[in-house]
């Protein structure tokens, strides 16, 4: 039997922290060059696909994490588990707040 | 290679007993604590720890001492007790000594004295590196804090905002004094971190999972994290304010292409942060207390561990709330508020698993449970002011006022003072012949929590009725009087609490290696097992989160000797490393024991920066190498040779001996990397920064060095990259060459280097100058951030061919070279991408985007 990799082990527990920050940082960086180069809408429509595409990603990796679950083969491993789903569920609240905040308020101003 | 298939045929004893004749001498012999005054050179974790928390109490005191002379200048209108000039450099000292001076190092003071304890580790991975640390901090501390006897402390705020800040302004001595001594500080702490990092990850009992270890042990992980992450920023922060103010390089200056703004950017992102890495190690505390004080296991445990990493993670996302009447945009304000927000639900996650775990055992009223009943409504107190002040329209009126100071003494006075008490109080009897006196620590608890309360509840109403912070005096028509004088009274009431605590300390806790009080709380973890110099006598195999709550006799079988490690196996101090999820046995490592070199390389240190501060420039220069050449003498016997594999007891035999990604040195430096990493990324941050502010100074093509004149560099940054790989493969042969690997790795090493100042040559050529704009001085600070790195890098290299030729590094003695690889490996790559950066950036721009 091959032990996982432990560091990729535990990052794969982050991943729902790791989109958070990924997403945070690109909305926020994303305003100012999108107010520096087009006026209209862009930033907005930019907020909205990422935020899509940052819960979609959460879900599907926890929905395979819930899968994995029932055969996690040893109580520690079903703790790592269970962890990175709340994970997942805190950071996909955390994304919707933040991109739920940012469609609604005016940019550039 | 793995032993971990013998494990299913151990049962709780995993050595024969009674033990040998003479193995418990043997190892008492190696663990022997120096005598005399000689115990300034110990590195043992447990008394290191003692020195560390005792000195950060002592900074707390003397903090407290300026809050005091605050609360008496304020506490009537138009008072003179202090000048203006002197209260601003006192209450910037306040909150610098309160937040670099004690909150950090005392948590992270904590992590030292309890984890290996904790941990059923003997000490820490590096306990050198630790006691370094120490030193460090208590030289450059105490300097620090006594520029305030010359009149030459800083005083522009503890965040320090330029342009107040800036050499225009602040043109003493003082604002030099904190970006050189916290800047230095600052690097103490993340040794520490490293270390608490490497220790709660590697170094745990068997059977520990990651699913059992203790909550105290999670806090400090990600506490270390946070660190490691954190930190950076400011210190970035500091070296270009720091340039700025020596050499004019403007990158603060709006009106030569700087903005202030960047600092308050990169300071923030490590301040916000900062406040929860003061947090958490606290809510590890009062974790740990509550269970023992309830007498069941913590409710909630997984979901604990959740909040910590999610607060881990969401705290970097809010810096900009500290920036919300800067002018930035509504849009970005409202990213920032709303992830103020989301940090609210992981803390609220943990006071209410507290809450139950409350609920459902008895709570014994001892000193601790009440320091923790006192946290928990101080600091849910401050939590509710926080998020009313992270909603921007109320931050707009209650910004730089009384109501701010009120806020973040709840939170950080509720959030980490009083969980320290109560951890002082709690854990005393582990280290201590006689535990605290509940007499006195409830008339102190009383004292603090009454004074407490009196001296800032009435600030939030100071500060709504307008009370501006940092002012030295107010005209009594303001109706603010009457609340400045209870607030000041009870200031007073607070101090006479704490001195009653300290009383209690005095009369009542002595430090005793080997007959500590011990569990007088029937606490579960594993601390509370007896401890000596050496730690626990034997390490006993972990299959639950509360061990001694379901060993019965535990602690009678790990004292006899009856688990693992019972002695010293290979004659010397060591401890078992495990793996970092499962916590099973990889090998045993060897650890140093005491020594001056440590000393010296932090009294070094200390020298360099302090007095370059003052521009002692020799006697700078001489510090730093009395300083170097101590870190050779310390790390040349830090790499002994394999002792073969030794048998830990329960049939399990071990290597002592690993190199490469699996060991605790290659994690070290992964970690080292990462700070490393960090630091570049806010260099990268502040670059952009400036670009998007003030883009037009970005020169065209023109004005760039040419294209071509990066390729000597990148040359050079191959052929060291070739000469690391040509010298990996050479230590693969049975016959070395010593002197031909010596050759290849300070060749290597120097081309490298000399990469770093062939870009910087070009610059200069084309006319770049750092005084100039921001742009240039971005172009030159990028310079010393490479020079940095490539400097590690020489150094190590250097260090390794002397090893080399000495016969100290070979095929199977390599863990020198596997370090100075991943290092080596991260700075060609960070050389390599600043060149893209500095050449291809500007050229990209250019391209015609408007600006
Ligand atoms: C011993 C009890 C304490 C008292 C009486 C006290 C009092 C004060 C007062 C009156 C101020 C406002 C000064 C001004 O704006 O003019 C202040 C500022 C501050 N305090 Fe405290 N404090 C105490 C403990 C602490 C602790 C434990 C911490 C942190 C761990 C802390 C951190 C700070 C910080 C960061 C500031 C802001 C300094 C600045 O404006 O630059 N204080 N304190
Ligand atoms: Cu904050």
């Amino acid at each position: 039997m091959t032990k996982p990799e432990p560091v990729a082990r535990l990052l794969r527990m982050l991943f729902g922290p790791l989109v958070w920050a990924a997403h945070f940082l690109l909305v926020y960086a994303a305003e100012s060059v999108f107010c520096r180069l087009l006026d209209g809408p862009g930033h907005s429509i930019f907020v909205i696909t990422a935020t899509a595409i940052a819960l979609a990603m959460v879900l599907l990796r926890s929905s395979a994490a819930m899968r994995l679950k029932p055969a996690a083969s040893s109580d520690h491993e079903g703790f790592l588990l269970r962890v990175e789903m709340s994970l997942s569920a805190l950071a996909g609240l955390g994304i919707l707040y933040v991109g739920t905040v940012g469609a609604l308020l005016p940019a550039c101003r | 290679m793995t032993p971990i298939r013998e494990r299913a045929t151990l049962d709780a004893a995993a050595a024969t007993l009674p033990r040998p004749e003479g193995e418990l001498d043997k190892l008492e012999a190696a663990w022997k604590l120096p005598r005399g005054w000689r115990i300034l050179s110990a590195v043992n974790n447990t008394v290191v720890g003692q020195f560390y928390i005792a000195t950060a109490f002592l900074f707390f005191i003397f903090a407290g001492i300026l809050g005091l002379l605050i609360r008496l200048q304020l506490a009537v209108p138009g008072n003179d007790f202090l000048p203006q000039e002197t209260y601003n450099q006192i209450f910037t000292m306040h909150g610098t000594v309160m937040m670099f001076l004690f909150a950090v190092p005392a948590v992270e003071a904590a992590g030292v004295l309890l984890l290996p304890q904790m941990l059923g580790a003997r000490d820490l991975p590096f306990p050198r590196l630790g006691a370094f640390a120490f030193w460090a901090y208590l030289i450059g501390g105490t300097v620090f804090f006594c520029t305030l006897f010359f009149g030459t402390a800083p005083s522009g705020g503890w965040f320090m905002y330029p342009p107040l800040t800036g050499a225009q302004f602040s043109p003493g001595v003082g604002a030099d004094w904190w970006l050189l001594g916290i800047g230095f500080i600052e690097i103490s702490a993340i040794a520490g971190a490293i270390e608490i990092i490497v220790g709660v990850l590697r170094t745990r009992a068997p059977g520990m999972t990651l699913a059992r270890m203790p909550i105290f042990a999670w806090s400090m992980l990600i506490f270390a994290f946070m660190i490691v992450f954190a930190f950076p920023a400011v210190i970035l922060a500091t070296i270009l304010l720091e340039l700025e103010r020596a050499f004019d390089w403007p990158f603060f200056i709006a009106a030569r292409g700087g903005d202030p703004l960047l600092w308050q950017h990169l300071f923030w992102f490590f301040g916000h942060p900062e406040v929860y890495i003061i947090f958490l190690p606290a809510a590890g505390m009062v974790s740990m207390i509550v269970p023992a004080m309830t007498g069941v296991p913590l409710v909630g445990y997984r979901l604990i561990v959740v909040a910590l990493i999610a607060v881990g993670f969401f705290s970097f996302g809010l810096w900009v709330h500290h920036m919300f009447t800067t002018g930035i945009p509504t849009r970005s304000l409202g990213f920032f508020s709303a992830a103020s927000m989301a940090v609210a639900i992981p803390s609220g996650i943990q006071v209410f698993a507290w809450i139950a775990t409350i609920a459902t055992g008895r709570l014994r009223a001892t000193v601790p449970a009440l320091f923790v009943i006192g946290f928990l409504l101080i600091f849910t107190l401050g939590g509710l002011t926080g998020v009313m002040v992270a909603l921007v329209p109320f931050d707009r009126q209650a910004h730089d006022s009384y109501f701010v100071i009120a806020h973040l003494h709840y939170v950080l006075f509720g959030g980490m003072v009083f969980p320290l008490l109560a951890a002082i109080t709690y854990w005393a009897p582990a280290f201590s012949r006689r535990p605290l006196s509940e007499r006195l620590g409830r008339w102190a608890f009383g004292l603090i929590f009454a004074g407490f309360n009196i001296a800032f509840l009435p600030m939030h109403l100071t500060g709504l009725l307008g009370m501006p912070r940092r002012v030295y005096t107010y005209p009594a028509e303001r109706g603010w009087d009457w609340l400045n004088m209870v607030s000041t009274l009870g200031s007073f009431i607070l101090a006479a609490g704490i001195l009653v605590f300290v009383f209690n300390i005095v009369r009542h806790f002595r430090p005793s290696g080997s007959k500590p009080a011990g569990d007088i709380w029937g606490a579960g973890s594993l601390e509370w097992l007896p401890n000596h110099t050496y730690g626990l006598r034997s390490v006993p195999r972990i299959d639950s989160r509360e061990p001694l709550w379901e060993q019965p006799g535990l602690a009678r079988e790990v004292d006899a000797g009856a688990h693992y490690l019972p002695g010293t196996a290979t004659g010397t101090r060591e401890t078992i490393v495990t793996s970092p999820i499962e916590g099973e046995p990889e090998y045993v490592m060897r650890l140093s024991g005491p020594g001056w070199a440590h000393v010296v390389a932090a009294a070094g240190t200390a020298g360099f920066f302090l007095l370059l501060t003052v521009k002692l420039v020799v006697p700078a220069a001489l510090c730093a190498v009395a300083a170097i050449v101590a870190m050779v003498v310390w790390m040349w016997d830090c790499d002994p040779p394999s002792a073969g594999e030794v048998d830990i007891g329960g049939g399990l035999r071990l290597p002592t001996y690993a190199s490469g990604p699996n060991s605790h040195g290659w994690w070290a430096v992964a970690i080292l990397a990462m700070v490393a990493g960090a630091l570049y990324l806010s260099f990268i941050f502040s670059y952009l920064y400036l670009w998007v502010v003030s883009p037009t100074q970005w020169p065209g093509g023109a004005a760039l060095p040419p294209l071509a004149s990066t390729m000597l560099p990148v040359a050079a940054l191959l052929a060291s990259g070739a000469a690391l790989f040509a010298a990996a493969r050479l230590l693969r042969r049975e016959r070395l060459p010593r002197i031909g690997l010596a050759a290849l790795l300070a060749l290597g090493a120097l081309l490298a280097a000399a990469a770093v100042g062939l870009d910087l040559w070009a610059q200069w050529q084309a006319g770049v100058r750092p005084q100039a704009n921001g742009y240039g001085a971005l172009v030159y600070g990028h310079g010393v951030l490479q020079v940095q790195i490539v400097s590690a890098v020489v150094a190590v290299g250097l260090f390794a061919a002397a090893r080399s030729l000495a016969g100290r590094l070979t095929a199977a003695r390599r863990a020198v070279f596997d370090n100075l690889a991943l290092l080596w490996a991260y700075a060609l790559a960070q050389m390599l991408f600043g060149l893209a950066l500095t050449h291809g950036f500007p050229r990209l721009v250019a391209e015609g985007l408007p600006s």
